[in-house]
């Protein structure tokens, strides 16, 4: 059904959308927390900052990557000496991937910190509960719906991701050629449509697993 | 012993209190935003104000350069609200401060409740959810805001006295404000008053009654008397109780030699002077006035029966009745506006 290129095209997708999911929880979760409950100066000015991979074009943020990660430039240079390469790898569309799927989990976060009942925390800690337990077991739980829902955002932008990781990484087959861009290639094929629309629909299909799950997983706590 | 001495100056809102409190519990009164809350807040650590002192059982909550973080407190806080845990049963709201303990879930009335989430339980329901999971916790000091608001009278009662026996059987002390003085009552004898911006005035109801600027702001909560008494015949439907010599009638049962503080509001208080006439007044208690104190609209009487009585009057009647400092006079109070506290907490000589 699916060429081996296209599975591993799949496969490539589904790693690098949840190695950005799994970098995007706890950072988004800090910096959403320090945007909300610490007492930094200028919040608002942050707040920007974060959301501009939401604004700038992709294919800018993709640059902007190459020219800090590529091994001519210093940071590529030491970072490929500790044997982390970036640009032309599939690390790179993972990199690329989280950034721009960072401010999708950060605007879920923020709207979940800011409706949450902060005097919950209140009566743990006047109950004895340790700030510890306190996080575990009343913050955490109760953040998750914000936590899901931005986690299947960033997912699914992470899972789309094309511009900034086609500019970042190339699109080598086998290497750094996720779903979206092996579509790309098809379509540029002459005969290409067949595996443009199969491709197509597993992509859809993939976004439709991951909203499924996460309404199962949020709709667990109604029992 | 607890000491709590704070300043606080916030948002234009100034207190002052200066407190060290020998027994081990007290009742904190105040008209709103005299700042009761803010006063538990700062003794839970929920707020630390600058010039404060918190000392608890010679532990330094906080003070100079001590400050010890809410859950390092021995407290258990029951707030006005009673910020449930929304993801957690009703079992689960109990354990999470403490072990379950079947007294706690039949005495408020849990038994029924204990899958359910709180948002599926009454207002009633989950304030008493609130208040048994602080006793669960078996903290040393238990801070009570308003805990019985939402609480239907039937329950009310039966809380109270549960509470109260369990602060005693656990050690607990408490830190607890109302509305309604018969409940402060109920727990402690020990008062303090604040009055918002003025000074904090702190003792017994008979020695607050002699502060004159605290006076007014009492009587504007409902002065209570409460006397000390011993049942000494039980009849079919009816009790006689001995308070120093004098006999009260109240309805209801309990076994001879059972000690119980009786209450009544000083506005239920009726004086007679001269021959005692046939009454439906059950109670008629001999009293020497003591003093006389005119407060806004009303005077009020200290009485001597051996044990202080209040009563309320109007000016008019102490004109008509020319009452003096000095007079013995008959204390007319109906039985059924007595109410039997057998709490064991307060009942101390």
């Amino acid at each position: 059904m699916l060429s081996d290129l296209e599975w591993q095209a799949l496969w490539l997708s589904i790693k690098v959308a949840l190695a950005a999911t799994a970098l995007n929880l706890p950072t988004g979760f800090a910096v959403a927390w320090a945007l909300t409950r610490s007492a930094i100066p200028w919040k608002p000015f942050w707040r920007s900052v974060t959301l501009l991979p939401l604004v700038v074009p992709p294919v800018v943020m993709g640059y902007l990557l190459l020219l800090m990660f590529s091994p001519n430039h210093s940071l590529g240079a030491l970072l490929s000496q500790v044997g982390l390469v970036i640009a032309f790898n599939w690390k790179g569309a993972v990199l690329a991937s989280w950034i721009t799927s960072f401010p999708l989990m950060i605007r879920s976060m923020v709207v979940a910190i800011e409706r949450h009942d902060w005097r919950l925390e209140e009566a743990a800690i006047c109950l004895g509960s340790s700030p510890l337990k306190t996080f575990g077991r009343i913050t955490l739980p109760l953040l998750k719906s914000g936590l899901i829902g931005g986690s299947v955002l960033a997912f699914s932008r992470a899972f789309g991701e094309f511009g900034a990781t086609v500019t970042l990484c190339a699109s080598i087959p086998g290497e750094t050629q996720t779903l979206p861009l092996a579509i790309y290639n098809a379509v540029q094929q002459p005969d290409g449509d067949a595996a443009a629309l199969r491709l197509t629909l597993i992509c859809a299909a993939v976004s439709v697993v991951a909203v499924a799950a996460s309404e199962w997983v949020s709709g667990r706590k109604d029992r | 012993m607890m000491i709590v001495r704070f300043k606080l100056n916030y948002h234009g809102f100034h207190l002052h209190v200066d407190s060290h409190i020998s027994g081990n519990r007290l009742a904190v009164l105040g008209p709103s935003g005299a700042g009761k809350t803010s006063l538990l807040r700062t003794v839970a650590g929920l707020t630390y104000p600058e010039q404060a002192t918190i000392e608890y059982r010679g532990q330094l909550w906080h003070g100079g350069s001590s400050k010890w973080a809410p859950h390092q407190r021995s407290i258990a806080y029951v707030f006005q609200e009673p910020r449930l845990f929304p993801h957690l049963t009703a079992r689960d709201n109990l354990t999470f401060a403490g072990a379950l303990d079947d007294r706690v879930v039949e005495a408020l009335g849990l038994e029924s409740v204990l899958q359910k989430l709180p948002r599926h339980l009454s207002g009633g329901q989950q304030q008493r959810l609130s208040i048994g999971r602080a006793l669960i916790s078996r903290r040393r000091l238990l801070l009570l805001d308003e805990p019985f608001t939402g609480l239907d009278a039937t329950h009310r009662a039966s809380i109270m006295q549960f509470i109260d026996q369990w602060c005693v059987e656990h050690d607990m002390d408490m830190l607890i404000t109302t509305h309604h003085m018969h409940e402060l009552m109920y727990f402690t004898d020990q008062f303090l008053v604040i009055t918002g911006s003025g000074p904090c005035f702190q003792g017994t109801m008979s020695e607050l009654i002699n502060h004159e600027r605290c006076l007014p702001f009492l009587v504007r909560m409902g002065i209570q008397n409460s006397v000390l008494g011993e049942v000494i015949r039980q009849t079919v439907d009816h009790m006689e109780i001995d308070v120093s010599g004098q006999t009260f009638h109240a309805p209801g049962h309990a076994k001879c030699g059972t000690r119980m503080h009786l209450r009544f509001r000083a506005e239920d208080v009726m004086l007679l002077k001269g021959a005692s006439a046939s009454l439906s007044a059950q109670n008629q208690i001999r009293a020497t006035i003591l003093s006389i104190h005119p407060v806004d609209q009303v005077v009020l009487l200290t009485l001597d029966a051996g044990q202080p009585i209040y009563a309320e009057i109007t000016p008019r009647a102490l004109q008509q009745l020319k009452l003096k400092v000095g007079d013995t006079v008959t204390c007319l109070i109906k039985s059924t506006v007595v109410r039997l506290d057998h709490s064991c907490g307060s009942v101390t000589d």
